[in-house]
């Protein structure tokens, strides 16, 4: 039989892209892929965590159902979804403010860059530990207020500060990328026709950073709606459960009340939820990047 | 081309950093099974002490049982407390359990029904002990205790002086004079530190022990099977116990929810405060900060009735349907190397290994004959015990399990935080949260 | 007046800058002041300067903490893992943003890496220690690798893909024309384009995977394959907290990552700003 020269360059052609994906699939594929499926199938038992899986009963959508008939899920997404708009507002626009700070041509714009970006490499632990301290013992010390952290009412708040304090160097360091790719030719001409300062900003930097604004906002929403870590670190979820975000809810119910079946149907659910609102959100700002 | 040098170099240090471990991991137990049958064994044993003291105990202990049996090793691991449960049931689940670990095995029934905890019923040093480790409702022991833990009242005594204060309270109002005493002398009279909410539980526990325990023993199991309320139960006055912690939170410095179990430590050992509300460990904490403190202990006045005002600690269950199965040190049921912990734990059931933890842990041990005198601070619990004002409560559990500790703990920490102190309102609510997640388990 | 005001219209920001970075620095000077001090110092006066300096602090966490031992780890981890992160992505992103438009199935997997971003940790956290059990990878540096690439590709993808938007197509039709091959094209003109975009990802994902716990904890156990963040626990006990030898341990699990940035910042930089000179 004689395959045509066509179909073997295509089948080599095809060969060829796949190989690209080689590593990729090795890594994610043994990861994340294997191991996510292998746990949607507790989401579908009463597992409680301990005894052998095989032990669990099969229950059914049961899990599920009762995720949407329990009101008590209501408290801590609106605390994670509260807690990802601050973050995002935040960290964007400081990362923003700082970016267009620091690639102005002044004296110590380099130290200052170094600075802002300082915070981001402590681990979480680390801050909420630093911050622990700050909010406990300093800022009542000094400023004679009470401790942010354990007031249900500014928790939320108190802790997103120690995340937009950590949090901002990255989302500086690409905009920074991205500023610095906007040719300089766009600002001069549109200096000679008569634009302000302002008006320079919104009408060329904007459109052409957006890129960045959809890596940027897409990734801060969407890890701060899961976020558990810094919260188990800082505040347990406290005072009172005022801190107990969706993250920290799951993890409680897949670790600490041996109910692992139940957890991750909601951990299930709840990434189908951040899955929908990322693809939205990305696709809102994708939209609007302007490709060269 | 400069890529090109980055991945090699990366593979490379991969590679260089497999070597070591490349034909064999060494994380799994396969090591340990191969080495068990040559009659050496090797422990492993994992925890969440973090206290330099703690973990001093841990390696004198596994040191002197070395010495004698010097073909049995230990490897200690620690993990953090918040991630201890998440680790051990991840292990537990992929077949590579440590040989020693701790569990709340009434919290965690799980444990024992997959059969991963082994049982250690026959074992004959289970009589050195001051209370005999409980046996489950299986009639089996699967954990031994470490320590004697109970709760009460700490204070710094050259404080309690500088107050005139001479005799420690015996009833509530004597409790509440001597608060006022310290306040007209500009000392705090409580430091709380809450913001590490276990203390917060500390302070209820050292109130209810006492006051409703001694004759309540199943109160805990039949709140959570919703077979009584919070609400009035003549049987268990809640009601009173929430006036008294309010009190006691007014009486504690600024903000208690947003202090420390460390900070509020410093306020006892810095003079400032008088008292501190929390377990049997305290002494040796607050000595890990200054040494030079005289540190006292009485137990929790909650009645107007002196001779109620006892230490109250875990005993046997008093009756076989409260039988109960404790809160200790683990061995795992699958391991290869149970002789070797066996014999561990026969040692640590020894006067030897008992006097070791009361030196370097600096808290009182569970073994029966250990020194009395190994810290002044405790002459008051020793005295009590002697004069027989000490309450056994048998198998009274004070703390809920899972969902139910979450919700007692917001709603109290809710309480104490509310203007208007409703106490009926908060037991009511209670009482609706446990039915919720009663209903939720069907 | 108004010179004074024209002064401030023209400095505004650099103004905003230096207060930003005083108050941005300020939790640092903290952590360094109190790791100097002894529990009774510090619980005196918060923002003092030590009156002594006690070094002791440093050489005790150093001790306590395993130190070098952990250095060496996290040195291994961070620089293998990053390497690969960069490598596996940025291909896949090449091969996906090049053809996303045209095969259907490369626009399924743009969005399939998307979706993929926010699963996080806790999620896959069991069947991640049962399978790397089974493949005895636990308690070595390699499993963590492993694990820590293939969480971190679905953003770095996400991040490629973007930029290499940017590049002209008509640069690889010229090589191609010329005879290279794909791979040769990938590396010697679409890579180099992509040197922002390296750049920031890398000075992100080596800090992330820096401070990464989750995988870290899962995964290694032991002391001889513990990582820096880790280690940091050894100071926070569950009945005490010494802030001061915490501090002392977490500015010197600082050091390394912020000598790196200072090295680093001129290429990190340059790399940036190769962009700006394309327009």
């Amino acid at each position: 039989m004689q395959v045509s020269a066509r179909k073997i360059h295509s089948i080599k052609a095809s060969a060829t892209r796949l190989s690209f994906l080689l590593p990729t699939i090795f890594f994610f594929g043994i990861a994340m892929l294997i191991p996510f499926f292998l746990g949607i199938r507790v989401a579908f038992t009463d597992w409680d965590g301990i005894t052998p899986l095989s032990m669990a009963n099969y229950v059914g959508l049961h899990n599920f159902v009762s995720i949407f008939h329990n009101s008590d899920v209501l408290r801590p997404l609106r605390i994670a979804i509260i807690y990802a708009l601050l973050n995002t507002l935040g960290n964007n626009f400081f990362g923003l403010l700082f970016a267009v700070g620091v690639t102005k041509k002044y004296r110590f714009n380099k130290a200052h860059r170094l600075i802002f970006f300082m915070p981001a490499a402590l681990s979480s632990v680390l801050a909420a530990f630093m911050w622990n301290y700050i909010y406990s013992n300093v800022l009542p010390q000094i400023l004679g207020v009470e401790n942010y952290l354990s007031n249900p009412s500014s928790v939320v708040a108190a802790v997103s500060v120690i995340t937009i304090w950590g949090g901002c160097g990255v989302p500086m360091l690409i905009y920074i990328a991205g500023l610095t790719s906007v040719p300089s030719s766009l600002y001069e001409s549109a200096v000679i026709d008569g634009a302000n300062a302002f008006q320079q900003f919104w009408k060329i930097t904007i459109p052409l950073i957006m890129q960045s604004f959809t890596v940027n906002i897409t990734i801060t929403f969407t890890n701060s709606l899961s976020s558990a870590g810094l919260f188990l670190a800082a505040t347990h979820g406290g005072p009172g459960g005022a801190s107990e975000s969706m993250g920290l809810y799951i993890y409680n119910f897949l670790f600490k009340y041996n109910k692992a079946g139940y957890g991750q149907a909601l951990a299930y659910l709840f990434l189908a939820f951040i899955v929908v609102l990322a693809v939205l959100i990305s696709g809102i700002f994708r939209k609007r990047e302007v490709e060269m | 081309m400069k890529k090109r040098i980055a991945l090699i170099a990366a593979a490379a240090l991969m590679v260089l950093s497999a070597m070591p471990g490349c034909s064999k991991p060494s994380g799994t137990t396969s090591e340990t099974q191969s080495k068990a049958s040559e009659q050496k064994a090797v422990i492993t044993w994992m925890h969440h002490v973090q206290e330099e003291s703690g973990v001093q105990y841990m390696k004198k202990s596994t040191e002197a049982f070395t010495k004698k049996n010097p073909n049995i090793t230990f490897e200690l691991t620690m993990v953090p407390q918040d991630n201890y449960p998440t680790l051990l049931k991840s292990k537990l689940a992929a077949g590579d359990a440590p040989d020693m670990f701790d569990v709340d095995l009434d919290q965690n029934p799980g444990f024992i029904k997959s059969g991963y905890v082994y049982d250690m019923s026959k074992q004959p040093w289970l009589h050195n002990f001051i209370t005999e480790p409980p046996a489950g409702p299986d009639g089996k022991v699967y954990a031994i205790p470490t320590s004697i833990a109970f709760f009460g009242v700490f204070y710094n005594k050259d404080v309690f002086k500088t107050a005139g204060i001479s005799s420690t309270p015996t009833t509530w109002s004597e409790f509440q004079q001597d608060c006022s005493k310290l306040k007209s002398k500009g000392i705090i009279p409580i430091a709380s530190g809450y913001k590490d909410l276990w203390t917060m539980t500390c302070s209820f526990h050292a109130d209810k022990m006492t006051a409703i325990a001694p004759n309540y023993e199943d109160w805990t199991k039949q709140l959570e099977d919703r077979k009584v309320t919070w609400a009035n139960n003549p049987k268990a006055d809640m009601n009173s116990v929430l006036k008294r912690q309010a009190y006691v939170y007014d009486n504690s410095q600024k903000d208690p929810f947003g202090t420390t179990w460390d900070a509020a430590q410093d306020l006892v050992v810095t003079g400032k405060a008088a008292m501190i509300i929390n377990g049997s460990w305290t002494p040796g904490n607050l000595e890990t900060k200054d040494s030079k403190i005289n540190v006292g202990m009485f137990p929790f006045p909650s009645s107007e009735d002196a001779s109620k005002n006892v230490f109250a600690i875990n005993g046997n269950a008093k009756t076989k349907a409260n039988a109960y199965y404790g809160m200790g040190q683990c061995v795992y049921s699958k391991s290869k190397n149970v002789d070797a912990v066996m014999k561990y734990m026969a040692f640590r059931a020894t006067v030897e290994d008992g006097n070791l933890y009361q030196q370097y842990a600096k808290q009182l041990s569970a073994v029966k004959g250990c020194s009395s005198d190994f810290d002044p601070s405790y002459k008051e619990w020793f005295d009590a015990q002697k004069n027989g004002l000490v309450a056994d409560i048998g198998a009274f559990r004070r703390d809920y399990s899972g969902q139910l500790d979450t919700a007692y703990n917001n709603t109290m920490t809710n309480f104490l935080m509310s203007k208007d102190r409703n106490a009926a309102a908060t037991l009511k609510s209670l009482d609706a949260q446990f039915d919720k997640i009663a209903n939720l388990n069907k | 007046m108004t010179n004074a005001l024209k002064w401030l219209k023209k400095n505004f920001m650099v103004l905003l800058m230096w207060v930003s970075a005083i108050i941005f620095i300020l939790p640092f000077y903290i952590a360094f002041v109190t790791s100097f001090k002894t529990p009774l110092e510090s619980a005196k006066s918060l923002l003092s300067l030590p009156t002594v300096f006690h070094f002791e602090n440093y050489a005790q966490a150093l001790k306590m903490s395993s130190f070098f031992v952990s250095l060496k780890n996290s040195l291994i981890f961070t620089i293998c893992s990053v390497v690969l992160i960069i490598v596996s992505a940025s291909m896949a992103a090449y091969v996906i943003a090049r053809n996303m438009k045209r095969k259907r199935f490369y626009a399924f997997l743009e969005k399939f890496f998307l979706a993929a971003i926010p699963v996080a940790f806790e999620i896959i956290m069991i069947p991640v220690y049962q399978l790397f059990y089974q493949m005895n990878l636990i308690n070595t540096l390699p499993g963590a690798i492993i694990a820590k690439v293939g969480m971190s590709i679905p953003f770095a993808l996400f991040m490629f893909i973007g930029f290499i938007k940017t590049i002209p197509v008509e640069l690889e039709e010229a090589a191609y024309i010329d005879g290279a091959g794909k791979h040769r094209t990938f590396w010697t003109i679409v890579f180099p384009l992509l040197k922002p975009a390296v750049a920031s990802l890398a000075a992100a994902q080596i800090l992330w995977t820096w401070n990464d716990f989750s995988v870290s904890l899962i995964l290694l156990q032991k002391d001889s394959v513990k990582t820096i963040p880790l280690q940091q626990f050894v100071f926070f006990g569950q009945y005490t907290s010494n802030f001061n030898l915490g501090f002392a341990a977490a500015i010197v699990s600082m050091i390394p990552i912020y000598i790196f940035f200072a090295a680093a910042q001129k290429y990190i930089v340059a790399g940036m700003t190769t962009g700006a000179v394309k327009g």
